[in-house]
């Protein structure tokens, strides 16, 4: 009898004890639109057909804004950003380079020769590259490495 | 007995949110990306000053001091004696301690003096691009930015 009892009142507790999710729910929506409204979504496209070299210095890049991307493959062929446009010679690098140097400097930001090149490339390649910057007036150039091999 | 089923009834009757299935849904999400998402390696970057086509004309207050890097991968300095000295050999070893030594006491003397820690360097085309990063990586190290590379002025390299 005693235990009958003890049970409807272990069941009718059971019952009443809900957690209200809406507050949580509400909360998680909030801290989504807050994250999509001020989250930067800028990033470099990789080449997956060059491995840049290994620098332990190496460290992240202040801003990802103002870059201007130029893919140096291992046989030597110069890529833009979207790792398929090929640039021919250096009349064609330097087009690009001056270019997007207008593009960035036209949105406010200080545009930055960045560099991908492959480790085994030959340096001359790379050298061509360094003096189209220079010659289209690019200040800053930045070398992509990874921190370990 | 009737006066108590009364009093429970408005309570059977509110409505409830199942939310099990969208815990479902989010553990299937989970699952899916922890299954197909692929870890890449963060790039970092090495910056550095893109160096003048143009000379100057005012000379610095201390000299810059040259690095050589010859295409096997040997790395020599041009010390204040004007004797080409060698300092790295094995193409092979990403540190190159005896050049961030150098370098360590070219950046204190340029600090001492409060001027730039000027860097030229002299690559050979043939040298593969890892040997270059290497020297960039201890110049890095000894925190100097002012890099040249004195063969940007050769008509050939366009």
């Amino acid at each position: 009898m005693a235990s009958d009892r003890l049970r409807a009142v272990n069941k009718e507790e059971g019952e009443s004890a809900e957690m209200d999710m809406s507050p949580m729910i509400d909360m998680v929506f909030l801290l989504l639109l807050f994250f999509l409204v001020v989250s930067n979504p800028k990033t470099i496209k990789i080449d997956p057909s060059l491995t840049p070299s290994v620098a332990e210095y190496a460290q992240a890049a202040k801003s990802k804004n103002g870059k201007i991307v130029v893919n140096v493959r291992d046989n030597g062929d110069f890529v833009q950003e979207d790792t398929k446009s090929l640039m021919a010679d250096g009349a064609a690098l330097r087009e690009y380079l001056k270019a997007e140097k207008e593009r960035v400097e036209s949105k406010g930001n200080e545009p930055v020769l960045h560099i991908r090149s492959d480790k085994e490339v030959e340096f001359k390649y790379v050298q061509r590259v360094i003096k189209a910057g220079a010659t289209v007036g690019l200040k800053q150039v930045a070398y992509a490495a990874f921190n370990k091999e | 007995m009737a006066r108590h089923k009364k009093t429970r009834a408005p309570e059977e009757d509110e409505p409830g949110l199942d939310i099990s299935s969208l815990i479902d849904v989010c553990f299937l999400l989970l699952i899916y990306f922890l299954v197909t998402t692929q870890i890449v390696k963060k790039e970092q970057e090495l910056s550095t000053a893109l160096p003048s086509t143009t000379p100057s004309e005012t000379p610095p207050d201390l000299a810059p001091m040259l690095i050589l890097l010859e295409a096997n991968g040997n790395i020599s300095i041009k010390n204040e004696t004007g004797v080409i000295e060698l300092l790295e050999s094995d193409s092979e070893a990403r540190k190159l301690p005896d050049l961030l030594a150098r370098l360590d006491l070219h950046k204190s003397a340029a600090d001492m003096s409060s001027s730039k820690a000027l860097v030229q360097i002299k690559v050979d085309g043939d040298a593969v691009s890892q040997r270059v990063t290497d020297v960039l990586n201890a110049l890095a190290g000894a925190k100097i930015t002012e890099i040249t590379f004195t063969d940007l002025l050769d008509p050939e390299a366009d």
